[in-house]
């Protein structure tokens, strides 16, 4: 069974609007970066692919397999939705057992499966507690695990990271990681630290649409040239908004240290400089004529 | 097993508990108040013995005549249409036709009915010692055409019936019960003792007394228990982890249902023990049945225990909890007031079914029927509904099927 997910002009409608539009990519075993804006289209995607949406026009193969064999597909996929919840009032240890069940594992493996996921994710310490008693990051490792239950070859994960401290999004970027070494992981984010921490093969999406497919360094060679630092007195710095492209700027006392995007050297003492992720994201959508006036 | 995973939620849920104790109070305060004594067998020269309903021509057709005079001559008709009381004001054009079949029926001219100002009610008056005296009121005088067979009077009544707009006292469901009620004999009292003793053995009586309580209950409560399961995966934002999971709909709701059934079963079994102590106490020497009010609580009360549990869970995963609870409620309700008579009037599509008596063996034989057919129609009817439900969940399961009514939470994070 060939170990990657092709997706081939993929639409979807929510009644008249259009949340994908020709959507076409390929992702490979190993860790997968979707990154896009809130409501770009990347949750309706994930959806998609573990067969919580039906698709209007287009094909979708999990592991060889069409997206219409929904059981299949759902014996072979893992899915950590955005808005991840549990009973409360189960234990770690009894949600895992009843999700078990619901993913037909037999019960001696199942519980066999437990006992290694939950040493893997760090939660056998609190594997009686019951879910309620959990902090978001145990929630989230405990997601992990469910959604690993059943070995699956393809791991979904969608916003994992959002509401947990930085210790926690290191431990949980790592684990994925981890899990990635031996299946595909699809991480769904807005959050560019994210993907830059864990994936090599990103895709952008915005407005339903896929803006770009590669490597990160192929996306950060693209913004080569394109990223300048500038100091300026904080007075100025409506101007620049209103100008350039913002990325960061750090404040200190009457002065301002700005990073900006520009397809030409800025006259106004501008300083070339090395583009990070962020710059490279902000760049993509700003040679794909996205509206980013809101932006940072 | 899921089966018994989804047996532990239930029974360690609130809800569930509730249930519990909503049931065993009815219990309580119903059945087991109707429990205290023994049934007592007849003896010769007690001055009642009961009265009994049958059909005589003779008994019927003059005081069914007698009371639809009255009721035209009062202006008022007292009718059950749905179940509900309601009294009947008739148009000019209704009363000409009715004054035609009273007049069939009676003799009595539409002159002397148009010019009677001397109308009075039969029944209880105040005495002048203050005591209540029975009268028999004031209505012209009745002559039956010798030539009016029962058929013809029969055929009249159920014109005046549909006059009136159904659900009278005249209507071929009520005339016998409300016209001829004759006193039963030492003998008939004897004979129907014997038969709750022997035919029925005693239990058979008290199933049936058991199951006509029972049934009420539970034909209402179990909605509530279905509503919260079904809610449970919404309110603890579970769906989507259960939606991506390899089990199929099927089976997942299926499972889901039977557990929800078998649960709610279990205080019914324990109060169907309880009920067979309690009759064992009060009748110590005499044989018994020992499986008969557990026998019938199988056959009576599964069906309400399902058909219930089913509407909960379907409207549910279509709407919300609330409407279910309205749904089940108001069907409950109807069928409740559905009958005026408490027992003998078990239809094919009675949903709770009444037999409050300890006699009445022969009424419910006769019934027998038309109870196989309406147990049988409410349970193929419930898993019917269930196999729709689980059709509904796999197209919600698939994004195909998103009812936005009702639904307390928008799609804010689906993009």
């Amino acid at each position: 069974m060939v170990n990657k997910i092709e997706i081939s002009h993929v639409d979807k409608f929510y009644g008249r609007k259009k949340a994908l539009k020709d959507v076409t990519l390929t992702i490979n075993q190993g860790m997968f970066g979707l990154l896009g804006r809130n409501g770009a289209g990347k949750t309706t995607l994930m959806k998609c692919l573990a067969t919580l949406h039906t698709i209007q026009n287009g094909s979708i193969k999990i592991c060889g397999i069409p997206i219409e064999n929904a059981k299949e597909i759902r014996s072979i996929t893992g899915y950590l939705p955005q808005d991840f919840s549990i009973y409360p009032t189960m234990t770690v240890q009894e949600s895992l057992n009843y999700l078990g069940l619901l993913s037909e594992i037999e019960n001696s493996l199942c519980k066999k499966r437990i006992e290694m996921l939950l040493k893997r994710v760090n939660l056998t310490e609190h594997q009686n507690k019951k879910i309620k008693a959990l902090s978001g990051g145990m929630k989230r490792r405990l997601g992990i695990a469910q959604a690993l239950l059943h070995n699956p070859k393809v791991l979904i994960v969608d916003e994992p990271t959002a509401g947990l401290d930085p210790e926690e999004r290191i431990r949980f970027r790592n684990l994925l990681c981890e899990v990635a070494e031996e299946r595909i992981v699809i991480l769904s984010t807005h959050i560019v630290g994210d993907i830059e921490a864990t994936c090599e093969d990103i895709a952008i999406m915005n407005n339903g649409k896929i803006l770009w497919q590669g490597t990160v360094s192929k996306l950060l060679e693209n913004a080569y040239g394109k990223v300048f630092t500038v100091n300026v007195d904080k007075k100025y710095l409506a101007e620049i908004k209103k100008q350039f492209i913002v990325t960061g700027m750090l404040v200190q006392n009457e002065y301002a240290t700005v990073r900006i995007i520009s397809e030409n050297q800025p006259e106004i003492g501008a300083n070339l400089t090395e583009p990070n992720l962020e710059d490279a994201y902000m760049y993509c959508l700003y040679s794909n004529d996205c509206d980013i006036s809101g932006g940072v | 097993m899921l089966f018994f995973k989804e047996c532990k939620k239930i029974i360690f849920s609130l809800i569930f508990v509730i249930y519990c104790i909503v049931l065993s109070g009815f219990y309580f305060t119903q059945f087991s108040n109707d429990c205290q004594y023994p049934l007592e067998k007849p003896h010769e020269g007690q001055t009642d013995y009961g009265t009994i309903s049958k059909e005589v021509p003779e008994i019927i057709m003059p005081s069914a005549i007698e009371g639809l005079v009255s009721e035209y001559l009062s202006g008022e008709f007292s009718a059950y249409p749905y179940g509900f009381y309601k009294c009947v004001k008739l148009k000019e054009k209704d009363k000409k036709k009715l004054v035609e079949i009273i007049t069939e029926l009676s003799g009595i001219s539409a002159e002397t009915l148009e010019n009677f100002d001397n109308y009075e009610p039969s029944g209880y008056i105040m005495g002048e010692d203050g005591n209540p005296v029975y009268t028999n009121g004031n209505i012209p005088e009745i002559n039956i055409p010798p030539m009016l067979t029962y058929d013809d009077f029969r055929e009249l009544m159920r014109k005046a019936d549909k006059i009136i707009g159904g659900g009278s006292k005249y209507s071929d469901e009520n005339i016998v019960s409300n016209f001829s009620q004759i006193p039963k004999t030492y003998e008939d009292a004897l004979a129907e003792y014997e038969q709750f003793c022997k035919d029925d053995k005693i239990t058979g009586a008290y199933a049936r007394l058991f199951c006509d309580y029972m049934g009420i209950d539970l034909s209402i409560l179990p909605v509530f228990v279905a509503v919260f399961l079904a809610e449970r995966d919404k309110k603890s934002r579970m769906e989507q982890l259960v939606y991506s999971r390899k089990i199929s709909s099927a089976k997942l709701i299926f499972t889901r249902y039977i557990s929800l059934v078998f649960t709610m079963l279990i205080p019914v079994f324990i109060t169907a023990l309880l009920a067979y102590a309690k009759v064992k106490n009060i009748y110590p020497d005499n044989e018994l049945d020992k499986f008969a009010i557990l026998k019938t609580a199988v056959y009576w009360l599964i069906p309400n225990i399902m058909a219930s549990s089913a509407v909960g869970m379907f409207v549910t995963e279509i709407t919300s909890g609330l409407i279910s609870i309205f749904v089940q409620g108001t069907w409950w309700f109807a069928s409740i007031f559905a009958s005026s008579e408490l027992t003998g009037s078990i239809r094919n599509f009675t949903f709770v079914m009444r037999h409050n008596s300890l006699l009445g063996y022969d009424i419910f034989q006769n019934e027998l029927h038309t109870i196989v057919f309406n147990r049988l129609f409410f349970t193929i009817i419930s898993v019917l509904v269930i196999l729709l439900n689980a059709v509904i969940f796999e197209m919600k399961r698939r994004g195909v099927f998103n009812v936005k009514l009702f639904e307390n939470r928008s799609r804010k994070s689906e993009t």
